[in-house]
């Protein structure tokens, strides 16, 4: 431990708070050792060590780091000096900002990782698969053992919470949520974390026990399908490491990805910005086929996203699948430019619905499919609008969604609409003014 | 309690407190939930089958109510580029062109692109000048989006009763809309049937609020007649002193008013002729007396100017300007006597009422000959007076003769948009003058109010000289921007 003293000095002033008399409270999680020290002050130092960095933090104005206080810490909880507890607020609020730092961390490393595949695909490769180096396969091994451990702990962890009752959750906000979900990124698995800070979101909303449940839900069925990954189809298997967070290579998806060509027609795409990335998915639509594809791109904020799928436009391009029980994500392999689409055929209602159906029953984490739908009016629907055909059959729209420049270039007339489909309802992202392709 | 809602209640609570219930499930479900010891394993086996349940069977609603459709658009939607630029307008570049956009749109037989109208509509919710403009461009869907959403209630634009008809006084728009809807109703009936509308007018003035009772009086400014008279004149008793002003303001607009007659008996008194000297001897007001007040002359002068003066020209402002034939029919002559007395506010004076009577005549002449006693503003009131074409020689003479910066005040006030000639005028002294800073009010300015006709100018077309002005870039980019607007509806 002693070296992580930045000098002898800062070892003999450790040493000097160590003694018990300076901590009238402290306590010790798996993950981290937190404890209050009396300094020369009133205010005793908030003093907390996160150890898988190792992190620390102290609200004393020392600018050594780490201070003799986090130092003294350790030192007892090395000595075994420190008991056992849950993490009071002011940890947990700082280890699930960790957390979330350390997911986004991982969505960089993943983009930088696609970049990075996609910039060798481009220069240089002869396209044929090198050996893997014993060297990549030991680290390939280390992570599959530390995401199946991730994921049985996580498995147990939810099983406890669920017997001990999701209200607990409330008491400290989903603190508890973001320090798993920083367990997980430590153990490989951001697809999990993912899933984790997605319940700590909802924590506190409106309806948000039957919303954590529905993720915890989830989170359950991927470790117990993880659990028996050997036992699965081949896709489906892959299906489940994805849902972990295992990335593929899209130099991988581009040598041995499915390979579908068509004219696609690009439905739309919905950015999301968060503050260290954004992300874009562009949902395609083969015209000859009827598969659906779903592109994705992401940038650092503030930086223009990958503009080449225009909604509105088909494309001549062979698409490469990502491996799974649904083929849906693809990598463009090459496409012979764009052109604004005339009104396409769509489907009714009832087969969109029933191919969202399909969508989920061979992928039971996807939430979200593209829909085209051949004719419908946006109209009043309760509270918030529905896309509904001749025969009054319709789809909600999803609420909080801009829907009035639907609704104006209707204006009660139907039209072609393309869409995100969800179990909320339909996000519009297209319609179709005569041949005119419009977006919003 | 359904199956889920009790999945949920278990899972808050606790499956060490509270039983898992399965029998609430459907049945499809509940077959599929592997049997085990563990209640909590049980609990979330069965909540991620509900999940998958429900996303997977998802159902459409039935028997929504259609829409009754917009009446059909014929005209044609605004063609690709022109729709680019009006996302660029919306998004707040150069978003002060907005309404000219419009109106070219307009003028061309084009609709915006439908899905615009909304952030349109919300543009114009911001901005109320916009609002006529905007209902005309959204067409047929302007009332069915009005109807659907009543922040938008102004798209349902001019009431679709029929123009020509004759008023009825039982509309509503008179019997209970808001002020700008009775001030609307007010200036079409007055337009239409003076007389009905003056009798509405009478009857409603009593009961009406001071600032309602201005507007009204102001909605007959657009149609006013001799036989406005009485109402006017009776408003100049009104308690509010809004209602006065606007009262003598329309007075003066018609020279044959008993308050004319009024106001020319206290100039009579004033002025004297000498002809043997060419003179004009002109005595000041000895005092403002309550029937000055009453006709609209306001007592206290701003700060700099003689009280006296300043009622002299308010005197002489109200005067009708054929009271000057005794002096001489020809106005040049009267202004070629030589003033006894305060010639700057004998000029302002009769510049003033040479705007408020639209008297080409005095405008004229006054241009000519007196220009150096009168402030930018009345300069550029006389000139709007002037048919369209003769601006450019009447202001020409100035542009030539002074420094343009110090025309600030006229091309500020000059109505737009400006004649074609005028406004290769003024580009051709901005471009000549590209490095004087204080400029660059008149270029902004210009760089609105310069029609099409003179977006040939070289100014647009050449590089900037190396020491202009940071306001020759901003009028060059804004006249290419709008000449681009133009090309792209042409």
């Amino acid at each position: 431990m002693l070296a992580l003293v930045p000098d002898a000095s800062s070892a003999r002033a450790a040493r000097s708070q160590a003694g018990a008399a300076r901590w009238p409270e402290s306590g010790a999680s798996e993950g981290a050792v937190w404890g209050l020290c009396q300094g020369s002050g009133t205010t005793p130092y908030q003093v907390s060590v996160e150890l898988a960095g190792p992190a620390f933090r102290c609200t004393c104005p020392s600018r050594k780091f780490p201070c003799k206080h986090a130092l003294g810490l350790l030192l007892r909880w090395s000595a075994d000096d420190v008991a056992d507890s849950e993490p009071p607020g002011w940890v947990g609020a700082w280890l699930a900002d960790r957390a979330a730092r350390a997911e986004r961390a991982a969505k960089r490393a993943e983009t930088a990782a696609v970049r990075a595949a996609a910039v060798r695909e481009n220069v240089g490769g002869d396209g044929s698969a090198e050996a893997e180096s014993a060297d990549a396969r030991r680290r390939r091994e280390r992570r599959a053992d530390r995401v199946a451990g991730g994921a049985a702990e996580l498995g147990e962890w939810l099983l406890d919470r669920v017997r001990g009752g999701l209200a607990d959750l409330v008491r400290d906000g989903g603190a508890a949520l973001r320090v798993e979900a920083a367990r997980m990124v430590d153990a490989q698995s951001p697809g999990l974390a993912a899933g984790l800070t997605r319940a700590a979101d909802h924590v506190g909303r409106v309806d948000w026990p039957g919303a954590v449940l529905a993720e915890l839900a989830s989170l359950h069925l991927a470790v117990s399908a993880h659990a028996r990954l050997a036992e699965l189809p081949a896709p489906l298997a892959d299906t489940v490491r994805t849902q972990l967070g295992y990335t593929v290579e899209a130099s991988t998806v581009l040598r041995d990805g499915e390979r579908v060509a068509d004219t696609w027609l690009v439905l739309g795409r919905v950015d999301e910005v968060d503050d260290q990335l954004t992300s874009r998915r562009v949902w395609l639509r083969g015209t000859r086929t009827g598969r659906a594809a779903l592109v994705l791109s992401f940038a650092p904020p503030g930086r223009p996203l990958d503009g080449s799928l225009v909604p509105g436009t088909a494309v001549d391009a062979r698409l490469a699948y990502h491996p799974g029980a649904l083929p849906l994500r693809a990598v463009v392999v090459e496409s012979t430019g764009e052109r604004p689409a005339p009104r396409p055929d769509g489907d009714r209602v009832a087969d969109a619905l029933a191919a969202c159906a399909g969508a989920v029953a061979a992928d039971p984490w996807r939430m979200s499919w593209p829909v085209l739908l051949a004719a419908v009016t946006p109209v009043r629907h309760g509270d918030g609008w529905a896309l509904a055909e001749a025969d009054g059959t319709a789809l909600p729209v999803s609420p909080r969604t801009e829907v009035w420049p639907l609704v104006a270039v209707s204006a009660g007339s139907p039209l072609a609409v393309a869409g995100e489909w969800s179990p909320s309802g339909v996000r519009p992202l297209a319609c179709w003014d005569g041949d005119r392709a419009v977006t919003w | 309690m359904t199956g889920w809602d009790a999945l949920v209640r278990a899972a808050l609570l606790g499956t060490e407190r509270q039983e898992v219930e399965l029998s609430g499930l459907p049945a499809a479900v509940r077959e599929l939930v592997p049997a085990g010891a563990d209640p909590a394993r049980v609990l979330l086996d069965a909540a991620a089958l509900v999940r998958g349940y429900r996303a997977a069977g998802a159902v459409p609603v039935h028997h929504v109510p259609a829409e009754s459709p917009a009446p059909r658009d014929d005209r044609p939607v605004a063609p690709v580029l022109a729709a680019r630029r009006l996302d660029r307008l919306l998004s707040g570049e150069h978003a002060g062109l907005l309404p000219e956009w419009l109106d070219l749109v307009a003028r061309k037989g084009f609709r915006p692109p439908p899905e615009r109208l909304p952030e349109l509509a919300e543009a114009a919710r911001a901005r109320t000048a916009l609002r006529p403009a905007v209902a005309l461009a959204a067409g047929s869907r302007g009332p069915w989006l009005a109807e659907r959403q009543p922040r938008w209630a102004f798209l349902a634009g001019a009431p679709t009763a029929d123009a020509a008809a004759p008023p009825d006084p039982s509309d509503d728009d008179w019997r209970f809309g808001d002020a700008a809807g009775r001030r609307d109703w007010l200036a079409r009936a007055h337009a239409a049937d003076p007389d009905l509308a003056r009798a509405e007018l009478t009857a409603a003035l009593p009961t009406e609020p001071a600032a309602a009772r201005a507007g009204l009086l102001d909605a007959l400014r657009g149609s006013l007649g001799p036989g406005d008279e009485d109402v006017l004149d009776a408003a100049l008793d009104d308690r509010s002193q809004d209602v006065r002003r606007v009262a003598a303001e329309l007075l003066a607009a018609l020279p044959g008013s008993r308050r004319a007659a009024r106001m020319a008996a206290r100039l009579a008194d004033l002025v004297t002729v000498d002809r043997a000297r060419a003179r004009l001897v002109v005595a000041l007001p000895v005092e403002c007396d309550a029937a000055m007040v009453r006709d609209g002359v306001v007592p206290t002068a701003p700060r700099g100017t003689g009280e006296r003066a300043w009622w002299l020209g308010q005197v002489v402002a109200a005067t009708p300007l054929a009271w000057w034939r005794a002096v001489d029919p020809d106005p040049a002559r009267v202004l070629a006597l030589r003033i006894d007395g305060p010639a700057a506010e004998l000029t302002g004076g009769l510049a003033r009422a040479a705007v408020a009577q639209r008297d080409t005549g005095w405008a004229t002449a006054l241009l000519v000959a007196r220009t150096d006693h009168l402030v930018a503003e009345d300069v550029a009131g006389l000139v709007g007076v002037l048919p369209r074409d003769r601006w450019a020689a009447a202001v020409g003479e100035r542009v030539a003769r002074d420094r343009l910066s110090g025309l600030t005040g006229l091309f500020l006030s000059l109505p737009a948009p400006w004649p074609a000639d005028l406004a290769t005028l003024v580009l051709d002294q901005l471009d000549a003058q590209a490095a004087q800073r204080t400029l660059a009010p008149i270029a902004d300015t210009a760089a609105r109010v310069v029609p099409a006709a003179a977006f040939g100018h070289p100014l647009l077309d050449r590089p900037a000289p190396p020491d202009a002005c940071p306001w020759h870039r901003r009028l060059a980019e804004a006249l290419l921007f709008r000449r681009a607007m133009t090309e792209e509806l042409s």
